[in-house]
């Protein structure tokens, strides 16, 4: 058999036969040929026509192609699209989140757009090893034909043709679609369309004023539980099974349903409306682990989280806290939730998603900046019964190993009133990333880290997860 | 049933197999292998949708947007496809 790859210079269908003249040039290409004969059947002749359309769109398309046929022979046995090293994703259009993906991106990846009459070269706001995201595909980048590859150090990519366009935003942009498997791991960032008031009234949510702000925290959220210091979500590359999807749909009525969010009439927090996430989601086809739900109000911007509520009538994996059988369970029946505000900073979706990929009923990470525990089983915290009393040497018992407690409450001089303590922590410099992470030395919290046992603990849960 | 969504990383179509190949995933290297088959028992019908699913494979290549295969749950072969909103 013989392989040729190149651009489909011309088609020509002559008689019963087309023509492919394929190769870096007309005048080098090689001619190909499908022929439909008579005496195919109709399946045979299905497929010819479905080998003649790929071809077409190759030519259309600027799209390479492999074809196959015998060494002496220019009858076409198959035909390939695509097998780029990289991989954009969706449609370019301006001023729109874009992401390319591929493997062995280095840190300084740059996304380099080509087309005859510019080149532009960006930097993404977000690099991992298997992909890249824009916050916004910037407008000087020109509508039409332009071709696009990664740069950095060690890798040159492949060009990959795509189509830039300037015709307003998609409503749902897949950033990076995970395993190929049933149900990937999905964290879905989405615009809250409207807002619950604390009088009980249903407004429009001000965030689909503000799409660059939200692209914005799109964007820094990824950053912030994908590359800090803190790996939870990015250790072993975990992420790369993960998927991640973006839903601004300003189209959505500012109704109940659709009210994602509410406010506290307490507080300045917003809440998510968990209950309302999964029938949301549904006719854009997504079915989340996590939410984070952006808003744009000005009043209630302190995030909150809703813990997960795993399905416990489907799969889980088994373990042991304390002696007592629990279970990682591998969906959700209502997924994790967190209300972020367009002003989000520090280390907030980390830590919200502290909380948020925990569950109600087989642990809870809860907030160890404040005293007391409730009645719940807490992961991370646990009380004595005066505040004289010693902190335990040992915290927990996890799946047959002992955790050791922090007997200086992360040294953040709290009160000897309280009674509280939580597990040792996997850096004793830095305050954990559950307690008051704005404490941290020299003011950076992004280098806050869990303690041994959560850490432990969430990633058996989120491999428990991640390999449903 | 099981779903795989992912980009069409790459196409093959073997007329000689009456066969379409699809490499379905995030990245090149990160894909699944499934495949769209039209036998020669398919009724008229079976094998026009048969053709169309390739057609969407192929739009999708170029365009690219997720797909959502549907196959069996130990089987590659793509019975339905959809593409969701965006």
């Amino acid at each position: 058999m013989a392989v040729t790859t190149g651009l489909v210079q011309r088609l020509t269908w002559v008689s019963s036969v087309l023509c492919a003249w394929i190769g870096p040039t007309l005048t080098s290409a090689e001619l190909l040929l499908i022929v439909f004969e008579s005496s195919d059947t109709d399946t045979e002749l299905g497929f010819k026509r479905n080998a003649a359309k790929l071809l077409a769109r190759a030519a259309l398309t600027g799209y390479p192609v492999t074809v196959v046929h015998g060494d002496q022979s220019a009858l076409i046995d198959s035909v390939s699209i695509g097998g780029f090293n990289i991989s954009p994703v969706g449609y370019a259009v301006h001023d729109d989140l874009y992401s390319v993906t591929g493997a062995g991106i280095p840190a300084d990846a740059k996304v380099v757009f080509d087309s005859p009459t510019v080149t532009v070269t960006v930097t993404p706001d977000l690099v991992r090893p298997h992909w890249v995201l824009l916050e916004t595909l910037p407008a000087s980048v020109p509508i039409g034909r332009n071709r696009v590859r990664l740069e950095g150090t060690g890798l040159v990519s492949d060009w990959v043709p795509v189509e830039v366009s300037a015709t307003p935003p998609v409503p749902v942009r897949v950033l990076y679609s995970g395993e190929p498997k049933d149900r990937p791991y999905n964290v879905v960032l989405l615009a809250s369309p409207a807002i619950l008031t604390e009088a009980g009234t249903i407004v429009a949510d001000p965030v689909f004023t503000n799409r660059a702000a939200y692209r914005n925290v799109v964007a820094f959220i990824l950053r912030n539980v994908l590359t800090l210091t803190e790996d939870l979500l990015r250790q072993n590359d975990w992420d790369r099974e993960m998927r991640f999807v973006s839903v601004f749909d300003d189209t959505a009525a500012a109704i109940d349903a659709n009210a994602l969010v509410q406010e506290d009439p307490l507080s300045t927090y917003m809440q998510p409306r968990r209950d309302l996430l999964n029938s949301f989601l549904a006719p854009y086809g997504e079915t989340a682990d996590i939410v984070f739900a952006i808003h744009g109000s000005t009043t209630h911007n302190y995030a909150w989280s809703w813990y997960t509520t795993d399905d416990a009538a489907r799969p889980g994996t088994a373990y042991t806290y304390d002696g007592t059988a629990r279970t990682h369970g591998h969906f959700p029946s209502i997924p994790g939730s967190v209300a972020v505000a367009l002003d989000v900073d520090g280390v907030t979706p980390l830590h919200e998603f502290g909380h948020a990929g925990s569950d109600y009923n087989n642990g809870r990470v809860i907030d160890l900046y404040v005293d007391g525990v409730d009645g719940f089983f807490n992961v991370n915290k646990k009380a004595r019964a005066l505040s004289t009393d010693p902190v335990p040497a040992n915290f927990a018992n996890y799946n047959g190993t002992n955790y050791l407690s922090d007997q200086n409450r992360d040294s953040l001089g709290y009160p000897p009133t309280w009674t509280s303590y939580h597990p040792a922590l996997i850096d004793t410099a830095h305050p954990n990333l559950m307690d008051n992470y704005w404490l941290a030395a020299g003011g950076n919290p992004q280098v806050c880290r869990l303690d041994r046992l959560t850490y432990a603990w969430y990633s058996d849960r989120l491999r428990a997860k991640l390999r449903r | 049933m099981a779903e795989t969504a992912g980009l069409v990383q790459r196409l093959t179509v073997i007329p000689g197999a009456s066969l379409a190949c699809a490499w379905i995933g995030p990245t090149p290297t990160n894909t699944e292998l499934l495949f769209v088959q039209r036998d020669n028992t398919d009724p008229a019908g079976q094998g026009a949708f048969k053709n169309s699913m390739v057609d969407v494979l192929m739009t999708a290549v170029a365009s690219r947007r997720e797909v959502v295969a549907i196959h069996g749950a130990n089987d590659a072969k793509i019975t339905s496809l959809r593409i969701d909103p965006a």
